[in-house]
């Protein structure tokens, strides 16, 4: 489960709206996901200029009702012109990658302008903690 | 349209766009790609169908070419795999995969493709453990699409000018992709190996109930 919070101090979650209906009219000041085996691990990513989120799945011929296989939250260092994602599959299993914005391979409709922080470094950060406090 | 029913230019022979169709009914973020795998665990590629045998090289036996964007030339079938995603492949799961499209679908949207059954003289007989699943990896962010999968019916009189696209009834008790012999009819479904040397590629496929 996701958590985009907002520079106002608000936040919403996958259970209140889809990534798509989030508002445009505020920045992202953070966004995590909840690990589904690990109790009160939050990855999370902020200080950002830009940020997505996807599931991703496999449908097969037999069965094509989808079986989502990963969450995975991203963000944008523009002025580094990289992207920062962070995959976590539903075995357990968490990837962090780093890759040129060139490469990014989604939809442009399914970023989100971040609050900027200065001097931030690079990397997301894996929290212990309530989802409130987080990120 | 009735299944078992010959699918319209499938293979390696066809120039044709409009064979075989998967309709998202919302939107990806992404482009999907089309993948096979030996079961829904989507984790391994141990069948024959990705392995092959001395008599193929020991390459994947199924192919695919996307012609969403646009219709593949005849003899599309690759002489080998190629690694990671391309228009055009064999199929072994994350190592070899068909990217599906150059546009992102839209709620509605569709991506088509073309398959080929490629037919090495040792391929095992009986078959039941050669084939494994063919499956669709896809993206999204909003609401969770559902996937229609559809074959152009040539019982139903589809022709690459004129598609009838009919539904693949899915589940256990659904319906199933087969390679046949050119000439087959719904009576006798069968493809029939090289007698002694080499590979053939099946002259038709068919979507069956059994």
């Amino acid at each position: 489960m996701w958590t985009a919070n907002f520079e106002d101090g608000t936040s919403v979650n996958s259970k209140q709206k889809f990534w798509t209906q989030l508002p445009r009219d505020k920045k992202l000041s953070g966004l995590q996901l909840s690990h589904p085996l690990i109790p009160k691990m939050y990855l999370c990513l902020s200080g950002y200029d830009l940020y997505h989120f996807v599931q991703e799945a496999i449908a097969f011929l037999e069965n094509p009702a989808p079986n989502v296989v990963a969450e995975i939250i991203g963000a944008h260092d523009c002025k580094l012109g990289v992207v920062v994602e962070v995959r976590l599959e539903y075995t357990g299993n968490v990837k962090i990658t780093t890759y040129p914005v060139s490469k990014f391979k989604y939809s442009p409709e399914i970023l989100y302008e971040g609050k900027t922080v200065e001097g931030r470094t690079p990397r997301p950060s894996v929290s212990v903690a309530p989802a409130e406090s987080a990120a | 349209m009735a299944v078992p029913s010959n699918v319209a230019n499938a293979g390696n022979g066809s120039s044709a766009q409009n064979v075989f169709r998967v309709v998202f009914s919302q939107s990806l973020s992404a482009n999907p790609t089309l993948e096979s795998w030996d079961d829904s665990t989507f984790s391994t590629n141990n069948r024959e169908q990705f392995t092959g045998t001395v008599g193929n090289g020991n390459i994947p036996y199924l192919a695919a070419v996307a012609t969403t964007d646009s219709a593949p030339v005849a003899s599309w079938k690759p002489a080998s795999p190629v690694a990671g995603g391309a228009t055009i492949n064999r199929l072994k799961g994350l190592i070899n995969f068909v990217n599906l499209s150059t546009v992102i679908p839209v709620a509605g949207g569709v991506v088509r493709y073309n398959l080929n059954f490629e037919i090495p003289f040792d391929a095992t007989v009986p078959s039941t453990n050669t084939f494994g699943v063919l499956a669709v990896r896809f993206s999204f962010s909003g609401p969770t699409p559902t996937l229609t999968w559809q074959f152009n019916d040539v019982s139903a009189g589809g022709t690459e000018g004129a598609p009838q696209w009919t539904t693949i009834t899915p589940g256990a008790a659904g319906n199933f992709i087969r390679p046949a012999d050119a000439g087959s009819t719904s009576a006798n479904v069968v493809v029939t190996k090289p007698a002694s040397s080499g590979v053939i590629d099946a002259g038709q496929v068919w979507v069956t109930s059994t």
